[in-house]
Order: structure tokens, then C-alpha cells, then sequence
């Protein structure tokens, strides 16, 4: 634990750092206790492929319908449930015949399931992506390259120009791959979250908020830059 | 220049990485976990980038994370396709 937390604090920063020892330290406690930050990050999409003309001939993505039997996304089913009920899209990628990998996708709204939130586009141009999953034994093979061209190609034939998406800042990974694609990080949010209490604190609208309730939860209305 | 000397100035140029990972750089160097930009579009990238030096072509299925463990596990891999080329 302490080499992750001095690779963060290198790679990501003193604070990030900090608060990935805090919330590491809080989850040993026997009651439900954590501490979360978000980067809210928005992407471009781009009709130029990722992925060169002669790779990732043998993955296929297709669109997964709600009332397909056996879901392929590794989630609960209350959970896939649940997206589809917010109306969300899931693409799917198969290596030949085996599933590799999927990515969810929402217009309008999103509530977060992971923290107590819900994330607004007011832009038309924007769409919300994530749980962006890949099988661990194709996390280097082209399958997520594939799949986001394809998830850009497709917007973009349907008017959107951006997918925004959040991104944990425990994860330095994840945030090197999105600005490695030129994803601009547009805000953060920390949720600190004891029980059922939450109390959220961010550098984008709403700033501060706190919910004793499950009813009651900050919206970020997120817009892609200028 | 050596396979050692060209695939490292290859990581380096396609990582971005900054002087002091460049010169740290070695044949037991880590690559897959150690350093945070190696991800699939890295890997498709230096396998182009290696293709296009070498004149060889690497298949799809041919992918395997053993190949990026280190710098030495990947110069390996390109002195295996040279000899088989």
C-alpha cells in the first residue's frame, strides 16, 4: 500500500495521494465509510480511427438489446437493469465468438452508481459514457480501440461530438489512456460518504452539497469546453 | 544501433516518457504496470512502430502481455520475428 501511495503521489499528486491513504485506511473500519474523487473529463470523438486499417479484423461490436437472456456485461443484473432503465446504450465486443469487452453510453442524464449523484448534459451534442470493460486477457489487444472507434463513428453519425465520462483519481492508468486520446479534464469532485450521509465538495456547480437521504443528491450539469 | 538502443528510442518517442524514465530505461526495466501510459493504445503504436522499422508484421493473436513485461521480454519478441523474417 505505501508504494501505491508514493506511485500516486508521483504520478497524480500529493493531495490525490492523501486521499487515496485516507479512504484505504477508512474501508479497514468496521462500519461503511469512503472517500471518492472523481475527474469529470470530456472527449472528443474523432472520425479518425484509433486503430490502424489492419487490426482488429476478427473483433465484432455489436449493440446488446435489454431483453437479451444472458447479458454479457459482468454486472448484476439488478444493475444492467437498471442502466437500460435510464435508457442507456450498451455496445458489446467479441473476439470472434468470445466476449471481450463492453462500454455503456446515455444521453441527457446518468445517475452514478457508485456515489450518491447524477450527471446532466444539457449540451445535445454530448453523450455520457462509462463502465468502459474489457476481459483481462484482451486489455492489450486492439478490443477497446475497436470499440471506441466504433462508438465514435456511431455518434458522431447521430450529431454528438463529445462523450464525457468521470474517471477515478485513484487511477492513474485510466487517466494517462484518457488524455493519451486528448480528453479534457473539465471539473473533480470528492465525495466522502459515511452510512448513509455523503457529503460532496467540487470545483463545478454544485460545489458543495450534503444528503442525509438517498432522495437528495448534487447534479452536475456538465458541459463539454469552449 | 543495436535492437536495445532502437526499441527503447521507440518506447521512449511513442510513451512520451519524460529524460529521466528515457535514461532509466534498461533491458530488465518493467514495462506493463510500472509504467502508467503502457496501455493497449501504446501497444498497438509501438507494434506499428516496430513493423514499420523492422519490416516484420505482428498478428493480432500474437498479443500477449509476456511480450511487454520488460524492455528485455520485448527486444526478445523482435529478435525472434527478425529471425524468423
Amino acid at each position: 500500500m505505501i508504494k501505491k501511495i508514493l506511485d500516486l503521489q508521483r504520478q497524480l499528486g500529493i493531495v490525490n495521494a492523501i486521499l487515496f491513504a485516507i479512504n484505504r485506511i477508512l474501508t479497514l473500519l468496521p462500519f461503511s465509510f469512503k472517500v471518492i474523487k472523481f475527474y469529470f473529463a470530456a472527449q472528443k470523438l474523432s472520425n479518425q480511427s484509433l486503430l490502424p486499417n489492419n487490426r482488429g479484423k476478427n473483433i465484432a461490436i455489436i449493440e446488446v438489446a435489454r431483453t437479451e437472456k444472458h447479458h454479457p456485461c459482468p454486472r448484476p443484473i439488478e444493475v444492467i437493469e437498471d442502466r437500460y432503465y435510464q435508457g442507456a446504450i450498451c455496445l458489446v465486443a467479441y473476439n470472434n465468438t468470445e466476449f471481450s469487452g463492453c462500454l455503456w453510453y446515455i444521453k441527457d442524464r446518468y445517475k452514478e452508481d457508485e456515489v450518491n449523484c447524477l450527471f446532466e448534459l444539457p449540451e445535445k451534442d454530448s453523450v455520457w459514457d462509462f463502465d468502459v470493460y474489457v476481459e483481462p486477457k484482451f486489455r492489450l489487444s486492439p478490443v477497446f480501440l475497436k470499440l471506441w472507434d466504433y462508438t465514435s463513428d456511431r455518434l458522431l453519425k447521430e450529431d454528438c461530438h463529445w462523450s464525457l465520462s468521470r474517471i477515478s483519481a485513484f487511477n492513474p492508468n485510466s487517466l494517462f489512456s484518457h488524455k493519451r486520446m486528448g480528453a479534457v479534464i473539465i471539473g473533480w469532485a470528492v465525495f466522502i460518504c459515511l452510512g448513509g450521509i455523503q457529503v460532496t465538495i467540487a470545483n463545478v456547480s454544485p460545489f458543495f452539497h450534503v444528503s442525509f437521504r438517498k432522495a437528495s443528491f448534487p447534479i452536475f450539469r456538465l458541459k463539454p469546453p469552449e | 544501433m543495436s535492437t536495445q538502443e532502437n526499441v527503447i528510442s521507440i518506447l521512449v518517442d511513442v510513451l512520451q516518457l519524460n529524460s529521466n524514465v528515457a535514461k532509466s530505461l534498461a533491458f530488465d526495466t518493467p514495462l506493463l504496470g510500472s509504467i502508467p501510459e503502457f496501455d493497449s493504445m501504446a501497444v498497438v503504436t509501438v507494434l506499428t512502430a516496430l513493423e514499420e522499422e523492422y519490416g516484420f508484421f505482428v498478428d493480432d493473436d500474437e498479443i500477449d502481455a509476456e511480450i511487454f513485461e520488460t524492455v528485455g521480454t520485448l527486444i526478445s519478441f523482435v529478435d525472434n520475428k527478425l529471425s524468423m523474417s
